[in-house]
């Protein structure tokens, strides 16, 4: 409960700042843009373009949205205030995770006038649309994880922000290199090219985005969510052994 | 070493435990997820469900499979939704593969290193000349001007140092069959086909060479049954008795029947009328003398002595007056189309129409669908459709007149099941072979599920008509030959083929809203009609108007939405933004 009240706290104060507009408008803007310009040269009632590009955005969106949440209130001492108070670590991690992931649904369902045009221009199959929904919103959630444990090793945002940009960068697009990696690992370590694959948000993406819903897309975003959810709780009950 | 310390070293080292014990039990989970998953595919039209057939075809992969999809980034439309098809199937082939294949998406225009002259490259590096795919022009219309794009869509597939190629994608149906036909191919299955010899049959060197080239999962070997004295090996998937000219002994049809009731399959393309092509378009006709009625009629099925005619016909090429080449309309060549039931089955799967050639009609006056015996009329002409018995009138220049009763009639059965035995409670003694005939024994019923396939014509399926047919359908897999392919498949009981459906797998296309649409029908027919000039303006005027009618819309969608909606959440962040100000100035302390 205590988890739920921090997460309250934290989505308010999202909105109670100009940056969750600024994010979510300049993340409309630019989808607009990048997405309505070819979809009628395309001529084709999918929203595919529309999650591939989403998925992109939230590369960056993602740590954007992050950045701030324990690296700003360790700068400005509020977190010390905060840990000092009778909730636990864990209460503090997850309530701030929750509200970041508010704030990336309000996101996702402010796009959600793109497929409803869609369906109006010809005959929209809603089952991709609902997976791709699901893969953003574990897409996004894996980002702001990452981001949440770049945010709670540091005091600076901006560091936060680079840290877990290159992170989320790096897990997204690997498998977009993976033809270049292959020249490099000799034969017996060719199995190396499939873990690296399997590693890659990207790949997890594209399969749930198509429509097909697999646990092991699954297992994999719940595992890298959990990982980092981990690391950044450790990360700030690092204090009480310093 | 104080108290204090200790604490601390051991929350550190339980908090470090802790997170090493939980990431091992995620990477664990994560290796095991990869054997035991489940998938729900949420396309409407299933897309990604790979057949039964093709899964199980994947997960028998004993080696390491590198399948390399060359395909251009921004290919016109419709080939960018083929290659957006192409990733997603060949993904799911992946998955059914335990890890034994690996994708690999090239496209050679972005990297010109792995499209041409490179051939010197390692293998394990893409070149798509190498791997047998080709660079292939696509008309592009930009700014109302027509220009050619060259571009690739084809896949390559290695496995155990060899290569093989679908240098082209022209189509996604028929996709998936295509693929894991070449992953049997390469992995080496093929499944024995008897192909009947020693009564003048086509064979696989002449007649039926292209079913040989074709049919690559299967290897055709000919049954020769000796007069009788030899049975039909009990290996062979499939006896396919096509177009005998001459006649069947009864020992010989026992030893079929025998092969049958004891689970095998029969196909029986043939009419009771042998007309000769060679000297086409002189074709001259006469009664067959097969005695394949003798068998048939035992299973309730006979092949009447007549040719059928339609008015839904293919035009042959011929010489018109002055020595013209003209197309002449050919209802002994009647185009076949299928109903939806036909369309369920197997062997009518995939295909939009087929020609049936000098075809005799199919009758089963004994031969009714039961529990045990499934019976499917694969082909029916149309309602415009006659027959011809006794005498035939075949000259292409004639005028043709229908006579007698008219359509529909029956040109294909399929027959799966139980089967009772042609010879079931005949006495043997038949034309003086009785004691001969007497030591081939059969079931009374088919000991398994036995398939019988008839089709009342061979013609359907000879090398010279099928070469004609790709020729006027501009395809290299006419609908005739996918008929042979798919009957061959059923009959062999091929699960794996069987069960690859056609997909219609392109995204749906944009549509102008229906209003608009039937305003610039309704336009374009009123400017065709029109009389004057000023009913052709006045046309003219409203389709460009419906034209720009739907430009509007259009533009309303694409800035609308681009706009209105972060437009619409700063307003309501201005909104909050306000109202918390005078909330704030309407606290006094």
């Amino acid at each position: 409960m205590k988890a739920l009240t921090i997460a309250k706290r934290e989505l308010r104060s999202y909105f109670n700042s100009p940056v969750a507009y600024i994010i979510v408008c300049l993340f409309l803007l630019i989808l607009g843009v990048f997405f309505w310009q070819t979809f009628f040269l395309a001529g084709r009632a999918t929203c595919r373009d529309l999650f591939r590009w989403v998925a992109r955005l939230l590369v960056v969106a993602g740590p954007a949205i992050s950045m701030r949440l324990v690296a700003e209130e360790k700068r400005t001492g509020t977190f010390e205030v905060l840990v000092t108070m009778p909730v636990r670590d864990r209460d503090v991690i997850l309530g701030k995770y929750a509200a970041a992931v508010g704030l990336l649904v309000v996101m996702l369902v402010m796009t959600f006038g793109y497929p409803i045009s869609v369906a109006q221009l010809g005959k929209l199959d809603w089952g991709p649309v609902y997976a791709g929904y699901l893969g953003l919103l574990l897409l996004g959630a894996s980002y702001i994880a990452i981001g949440i444990w770049a945010s709670s090793i540091t005091d600076n945002q901006l560091i936060a922000l680079v840290l877990s940009l290159v992170i989320g960068g790096f897990l997204y697009f690997v498998d977009w290199f993976l033809p270049l990696i292959q020249g490099f690992f000799p034969d017996w370590l060719q199995w190396m090219v499939d873990v690296i694959e399997w590693v890659s948000l990207d790949y997890h993406f594209q399969s749930i985005m198509r429509g097909v819903i697999d646990t092991r897309d699954l297992v994999y975003f719940t595992s890298i969510i959990l990982v980092f959810l981990m690391l950044a709780f450790r990360s700030i009950e690092s204090r009480k052994w310093k | 070493m104080s108290g204090t310390t200790q604490n601390k070293l051991f929350a550190r080292g339980e908090s470090a435990i802790f997170l090493v014990v939980v990431t091992a039990v995620l990477v664990v989970l994560n290796v095991l997820s990869i054997g035991i998953f489940y998938r729900a595919d949420l396309t409407e039209r299933r897309l990604f469900s790979l057949s039964d057939g093709s899964h199980r075809v994947a997960s028998r992969l004993r080696d390491k499979m590198t399948i390399r999809a060359y395909f251009t980034e921004d290919l016109p439309p419709p080939f960018n939704a083929t290659s957006r098809y192409v990733r997603d199937l060949l993904e799911e082939y992946a998955a059914a593969s335990n890890g034994r294949i690996r994708l690999e998406f090239v496209d050679p225009t972005a990297d010109p290193t792995a499209g041409e002259n490179c051939d010197t490259r390692p293998i394990t590096q893409p070149c798509a000349s190498r791997d047998g795919v080709n660079k292939v022009a696509h008309q592009v219309i930009e700014r109302e001007e027509l220009s050619m794009k060259e571009g690739y869509r084809g896949i390559a597939f290695l496995y155990l140092g060899n290569t093989r190629q679908i240098a082209v994608v022209e189509d996604t149906a028929g996709l998936e069959y295509e693929i894991t036909t070449i992953l049997k191919e390469m992995t080496g299955e093929r499944m024995p086909v008897g192909l009947l010899t020693g009564h003048d049959e086509p064979t696989t060197e002449q007649g039926h060479k292209l079913l040989a080239e074709r049919a690559k999962t299967y290897s055709f070997r000919s049954v020769d049954l000796s007069g009788g004295d030899r049975e039909v090996p009990r290996e062979i998937r499939a006896l396919i008795v096509s177009g005998p000219t001459k006649e069947l002994n009864e020992r010989e049809l026992r030893r079929i029947d025998q092969y049958l009731m004891r689970g095998g399959s029969v196909g029986i393309f043939t009419g009771n009328v042998n007309v000769e092509i060679e000297q086409a378009p002189n074709f001259t006709a006469a009664e067959a003398t097969h005695g394949l009625n003798r068998l048939l009629e035992g299973y309730g099925i006979r092949i009447n002595k007549n040719l059928v005619f339609d008015r839904q016909c293919v035009p042959l090429p011929a010489r018109g007056p002055g020595g013209m080449p003209v197309l002449l309309p050919y209802p002994a060549w009647p185009v076949v189309s299928f109903n939806e039931q036909q369309s369920a089955h197997p062997v009518a799967f995939r295909l939009p129409q087929v020609v049936m050639p000098f075809a005799s009609v199919l009758s089963r006056p004994r031969l009714r669908a039961s529990k045990s015996v499934r019976v499917t009329d694969l082909m029916r002409t149309t309602d415009e459709s006659w027959v011809q018995s006794g005498s035939y009138e075949l000259d292409p220049m004639q005028r043709w007149r229908p006579e007698g009763r008219g359509g529909p009639f029956t040109l294909a059965i399929a027959a799966e099941g139980r089967l009772r035995s042609a010879f079931a409670g005949r006495p043997a003694a038949e034309g003086g072979e009785s004691s001969e005939s007497g030591n081939i024994e059969a079931p009374a019923t088919a000991t398994k599920d036995a398939r019988l396939l008839v089709v009342g014509s061979s013609g359907f399926a000879d090398d010279n008509i099928l070469a004609f047919l790709s020729r006027m359908q501009r395809s290299q897999t006419p609908s005739n030959l996918a008929l042979l392919l798919n009957a061959v498949d059923w009959l062999a009981q091929d699960a794996d083929l069987v069960a690859v459906r056609a997909k219609e797998v392109e995204d749906p296309q944009v549509e102008a809203p229906r209003e608009l649409r039937q305003q610039m029908q309704q336009a374009n027919e009123q400017e065709e009609n029109a009389q004057t000039r000023r009913q052709q303006r006045e046309a003219q005027q409203r389709r460009t108007q419906a034209e720009a009618e739907w430009d509007a819309k259009k533009a309303l969608y694409k800035w609308g939405n681009t706009f209105a909606w972060p437009l619409l959440f700063a307003i309501f962040g201005i909104v909050r933004w306000r109202l918390r100000l005078a909330q704030r100035a309407s606290v006094k302390l």
